[in-house]
């Protein structure tokens, strides 16, 4: 009986995603056999896509952080402080027509 | 056909979504003031405003808010997990926090000349100062509408974010 795995990240290509007898199993004969040969073969096609798609998403929710950049260049200016005092509030307009 | 991000501006005003590259970042660390001069440090970043439009129009701010922008290959170099595939897509969504992407100046259609902006690192520099700074560059690049909007809707939505002390469990 075969049963449907989820492959490692990244080796989707490799991985089969029906594990099963396939090697013991009796050789698939006739248009009916074809036919499902066919239809397993798009199934890992399919299965591989969405696969893919799951470990994109599941990756993007884990390591979606970053660290900020470093300035294009930084240089050194001696500056001279000098106090102003409090820093008041600014006028404020307001519009009430 | 991909429609640009930018119209290119050579004008005094200042609005929202205007890129100001080279724009000069003073970072004071000590806070004792004296008779004698002190070395500051100089950062040197290339800059997006976010304050409103009507804001500066109206001259109503005395700082205006900036945040850092990159070409995404620059942001890699930083941040290596960002060139695995699928990365970009999910911040060209909208999808990472704090992160917004613009499309290339010159060649809109190739995403590899791409910029982002980090909304986390917020700068405040005076009016005069970039208006000075904005017509020594004389033309210059400005996001148009409605990728403007979309520009300033992102920010919102990254800074009205509400942290919760805890949630209802996960649907199995």
């Amino acid at each position: 009986m075969p049963t449907l795995t989820i492959p490692q990240p990244r080796h989707y290509l490799l991985d089969l995603p029906l594990t099963s007898d396939s090697m013991s199993r009796p050789p698939l004969h006739g248009s009916a056999g074809q036919e499902l040969i066919r239809s397993e073969a798009k199934i890992r096609e399919y299965w591989n896509i969405s696969c893919e798609q799951i470990h994109i998403l599941r990756e993007a929710h884990e390591a979606f952080r970053y660290q900020a950049m470093p300035p294009k260049k930084t240089f050194m200016v001696p500056i001279r402080y000098y106090l102003r005092g409090q820093g008041e509030p600014l006028p404020y307009q307001i519009d009430d027509k | 056909m991909v429609e640009s991000f930018w119209v290119k501006v050579n004008e005094p005003t200042l609005r929202q979504g205007d890129y100001l590259p080279n724009c000069h970042v003073p970072i004071f660390l000590d806070p004792t003031v004296g008779p004698e001069p002190q070395n500051v440090p100089i950062d040197v970043f290339n800059l997006i405003i976010i304050t409103q439009s009507c804001d500066l129009e109206q001259s109503k701010v005395r700082l205006v808010a900036m945040c850092p922008i990159f070409p995404i290959e620059d942001f890699e170099k930083r941040n290596i997990e960002f060139k695995k595939k699928g990365r970009w897509n999910e911040v060209r969504k909208g999808r990472v926090e704090g992160l917004h992407m613009l499309g290339a100046q010159n060649n809109p259609t190739n995403n590899r000349e791409a910029f982002v902006v980090d909304f986390r690192e917020i700068y405040s520099l005076p009016f005069e100062y970039l208006v000075k700074h904005a017509m020594g560059l004389g033309p210059r690049w400005r996001v148009k509408s409605p990728f403007l909007e979309h520009f300033s809707q992102s920010f919102a939505r990254f800074f009205m974010r509400v942290g919760l002390p805890s949630t209802i469990p996960e649907f199995q």
